[in-house]
């Protein structure tokens, strides 16, 4: 059992016939060719496993997919902006406004030690210790 | 001997190659990308596998085209 679809790149993007037959290759085999210029024939065989209604009914599906993936593409395009916009706010917010990388307003020194972690232990400890 | 030729605008030949590559051990695939299209000579099959190997392979080639092996 086959089928042959010829469709029109016009109406379909090379790009959408791609992504409807990437869908099925496990549900059946698909070989695409090229019959005339803005044309692509896709020819759908059935798997020695599926039966005659649930190929027809496989046929069926490939055709609306088509549909599904062109309105899937056109959304995608029309939105893009608005999608790229959201990633831009969204790892923009996610920065750190507290940590300020630059060095110009940094007057510590070095060896300043306000919370006293530079103090060694024995010198903090030991010597209550040893009394 | 079974030839396929598929189309260079639908099927990329990296995509093919690396299809052939997969199937090296079910049989003897010689890829032709020299000319305008794509030649894909089949031998010396698996008897097992002898009936879907071509239609699989196909499968096969497409997926990788399509996931940019191609």
């Amino acid at each position: 059992m086959q089928k042959e679809i010829t469709i029109n790149q016009k109406l379909y993007p090379l790009e959408v016939i791609y992504s409807t037959a990437y869908i099925y290759i496990d549900r059946c085999y698909v070989l695409l060719e090229k019959p005339g210029k803005d044309q692509v024939s896709v020819r759908l065989k059935a798997k020695p496993d599926c039966d005659e209604a649930t190929f027809a009914e496989l046929v069926g599906e490939f055709e609306n997919e088509l549909l599904n993936q062109t309105l899937r593409r056109k959304v995608a395009q029309r939105t893009e902006g608005v999608r790229e916009a959201i990633v831009h706010r969204a790892l923009f917010s996610a920065m750190p406004e507290s940590i300020d990388l630059s060095l110009d307003d940094d007057d510590g020194d070095y060896l300043d030690d306000p919370l006293g972690i530079a103090v060694p232990w024995e010198d903090k400890f030991g010597q209550e210790k040893d009394e | 001997m079974k030839t396929v030729v598929l189309n260079r605008k639908l099927y990329g030949a990296t995509a093919v190659r690396s299809a052939a590559e997969d199937f090296a051990e079910l049989a003897t695939i010689v890829v032709d990308s020299s000319g305008q299209d794509i030649a894909v000579t089949f031998d010396e099959i698996d008897p097992d596998v002898a009936e879907v190997l071509v239609d699989e392979f196909l499968n096969f080639a497409l997926a990788a085209t399509v996931g940019g092996r191609g």
